[in-house]
């Protein structure tokens, strides 16, 4: 599991530093997703890294959230952070697929003190979709598939919406 | 016309912020119990009856909390709401066909990437700081394994009036059944319990409690207008009003004057009341 996300983000390096000059496309864009891979939402930067004809790759990260205050109402956030390569094909409609990680950092009950206690876990996923973005940039408009394999253990079926912008 | 505006704009703010007053005249020394609907509700990310949700609810300033309440097959009592743990768990298999040491170790699926417990009543109170101070709605969900269960009964009295008396809750504890019969063993169990009948009709509800001598009724919001609460009241019979989901819903039901609402917004509620 750490191997896997190891060569992710050296996969995700790499491509930044080598390629990051030939894009046509603007690389920059943030959404909102809801649903989708950060659980119930989540705010998104994501950078193209490569471009070839109509394909274009980009990596994905991103932030959310359920709770901010535990259950003792501390201030104590839950983190969900998902992490993807996404690539896509077309010029405005584009077909687009993902691979990812999520890292949850989840304030629940410790079973003996039954107090809060911090866990991290990481989760695996993927997307398949529809994406709309124009390659001047501007609106962008997802929606897909979303599946995520929880704990590394459980398939479960899931989807998101995103609205966002190019730059 | 800025002066207009930034008048309109004062005038705005003012009123948004001027708490409602309410004429509160119920058999509950004329104040409103607030008690988290399974804790912190069916909107919350925390799932319903766990111990986050629960607790959170209690401190958030609830008076209480409702908790559903079903028997395992070696009679402890859980905070769970639905018979089959498939519909909300990773495990399957119905409640009173599992052992707790099965059900222990099964997690809450929703939302994604956590891992909610589920919990014992036991492990609940025994875990809730200055637990006297509150209100337990217990809401007895009865599903024996079959009709001819009739061993399912006398374990759930037992097992609800063995918790009941560990935790010294006969003043805190307010026992909720749609069940007539159920309700008649629980009085001949101990005649002290607070029993409330959850009827499928006002009339039938009344009825019931008049003839058994409950100590209340418990319905849906929907299903209950305030003269039908005045009347509930006339026989000295306490109201307990569920089904309540949104901070309009609370105010609605506030103006009812029951003597216990049971919301999924617990935090307007306790402001509401404040």
């Amino acid at each position: 599991m750490k191997l896997y996300l190891a060569i992710l983000l050296l996969f995700t390096y790499s491509f930044c530093i080598a390629q990051s000059d030939s894009l046509s496309t603007k690389k920059n864009s943030i959404y909102l997703e809801i649903l989708g891979i950060g659980g119930y939402g989540s705010l998104n930067y994501e950078r193209g890294l490569f471009e070839v004809n109509k394909i274009k790759i980009g990596a994905r990260l991103g932030l959310s959230t359920y709770h901010l205050t535990d259950f003792t109402t501390s201030f104590n956030p839950d983190i969900i952070i998902p992490i993807a390569i996404h690539a896509q094909y077309g010029n405005k409609h584009n077909a687009e697929v993902g691979l990812g990680q999520v890292i949850s950092n989840i304030v629940e009950t410790n079973e003996v003190t039954f107090n809060p206690e911090r866990t991290t876990n990481i989760h695996a996923n993927f997307t398949i979709g529809y994406r709309y973005q124009k390659p001047k940039g501007g609106f962008v408009f997802r929606i897909n598939y979303s599946p995520v394999i929880e704990f590394y253990k459980d398939y479960r079926h899931w989807a998101g919406l995103s609205v966002g912008y190019a730059f | 016309m800025s002066q207009k505006l930034i008048l309109i704009s004062f005038l705005i703010v003012t009123l948004s912020c001027s708490k409602e007053e309410f004429d509160i005249q119920n058999l509950n020394g004329n104040k409103i119990s607030a008690l988290g609907h399974s804790g912190m509700g069916n909107r919350s990310a925390y799932p319903r009856n766990s111990y986050e949700s629960l607790t959170k609810s209690l401190n958030l300033g609830a008076d209480g909390i409702e908790i559903d309440l079903q028997l395992t097959k070696d009679n402890v009592l859980i905070a769970f709401h639905d018979e089959d743990l498939s519909e909300s768990t990773n495990i399957k298999g119905l409640v009173r066909s599992l052992t707790w040491s099965e059900i222990q170790n099964a997690y809450y699926t929703n939302p994604l990437y956590t891992s909610y417990s589920i919990i014992s009543m036991d492990q609940l109170l025994s875990n809730t700081d200055d637990m006297h101070q509150y209100n337990y709605t217990l809401d007895c969900k009865y599903h024996p394994l079959s009709n001819d269960d009739t061993q399912y009964e006398t374990d759930y009295i037992n097992a609800l009036s063995q918790l009941i008396t560990k935790f010294n809750l006969i003043n805190n504890a307010y026992i909720e059944s749609q069940s007539e019969d159920f309700l008649r063993l629980l009085q001949l169990e101990n005649n002290e319990f607070n029993l409330f009948i959850n009827p499928y009709s006002f009339e039938y509800g009344l009825e019931t409690a008049n003839k058994l001598g409950l100590f209340g009724i418990s319905m849906s919001t929907d299903n209950i207008s305030e003269d039908q609460i005045e009347a509930a009241h006339d026989n000295n019979l306490f109201i307990a009003i569920w089904g309540v989901q949104t901070n309009g819903d609370n105010t609605r039901a506030v103006n009812k004057n029951p003597d216990f609402i049971q919301t999924d917004c617990i935090s307007h509620l306790v402001n509401l009341l404040d």
